[in-house]
């Protein structure tokens, strides 16, 4: 599943429905990060694929949406 | 109409760099960081001259060589404040940032000594100071254009 990137790293891509999920509530960015106590810049990082959060924020973000983090963050296989 | 809803596509960098200072807790954390570290700079470039001009001694002398110590100390406590209390994402561009900083500093130090024993070219050393800072700005930079 995973594969190793430029660094030697392994490195397992995943895609995440936080999007998704920031749009049926109708929350903005900022809105989302005002709840998660993050910056919006990182809630638009997560959104793009650009940063995986450490399971801590993972944790929050569940508690957030009220489903658990596997319904959120998904292992890219394509 | 469009809403901040369906922005998705990537901020722009100038965008990105304008928000990077994270939530209202971290620029205030950045401000007060910056506020002790403009009166590092400041009180270090007034002891100097004042060392160099007038050659006080005793208590003053004592006085003049540590307040700017006394800044910076305070100046390292707020920052190190400022990444505990930042969300992980900015702490690791920070991180990274002073990473880069940190090498590009030592890479300069090391480089010039080589340098300057080859007599090809006579830098100071003591211009690592000025170059870790603003690698490490640069790092910062690199970092939130990465993580944009």
């Amino acid at each position: 599943m995973g594969c190793r990137d430029r660094s030697g790293y392994l490195e397992i891509p995943l895609k995440n429905r936080l999007r998704v999920l920031r749009a049926e509530r109708d929350w903005s960015q900022a809105t989302l990060a005002d709840r998660l106590e993050v910056s919006r810049q990182t809630v638009n990082a997560i959104e793009n694929g650009r940063y995986d959060p450490a399971l801590p924020l993972a944790f929050r973000i569940a508690a957030v949406f009220d489903l658990t983090i596997e319904d959120i963050f998904l292992p890219d296989e394509a | 109409m469009q809403t901040e809803n369906d922005a998705v596509s990537r901020d722009s960098f100038w965008k990105t760099l304008s928000r990077s200072c994270g939530t209202a807790r971290d620029r205030r954390n950045q401000l007060i960081f910056t506020g002790w570290m403009f009166a590092w700079g400041i009180s270090w470039i007034a002891a100097q001259r004042w060392l160099q001009s007038g050659k006080p001694d005793g208590a003053v002398a004592w006085l003049i060589t540590v307040s700017p110590l006394i800044f910076a100390a305070l100046a390292l406590y707020y920052y190190l404040r400022f990444l505990r209390q930042t969300d992980e994402m900015v702490r690791r561009i920070q991180v990274e940032g002073l990473a880069f900083g940190f090498g590009i500093g030592v890479f300069y130090m090391l480089a010039i000594q080589i340098f300057q024993a080859a007599e090809i070219l006579h830098g100071d050393i003591a211009d690592a100071t000025a170059v870790m800072f603003i690698s490490w700005a640069v790092g910062i930079v690199l970092g939130t254009w990465r993580y944009r």
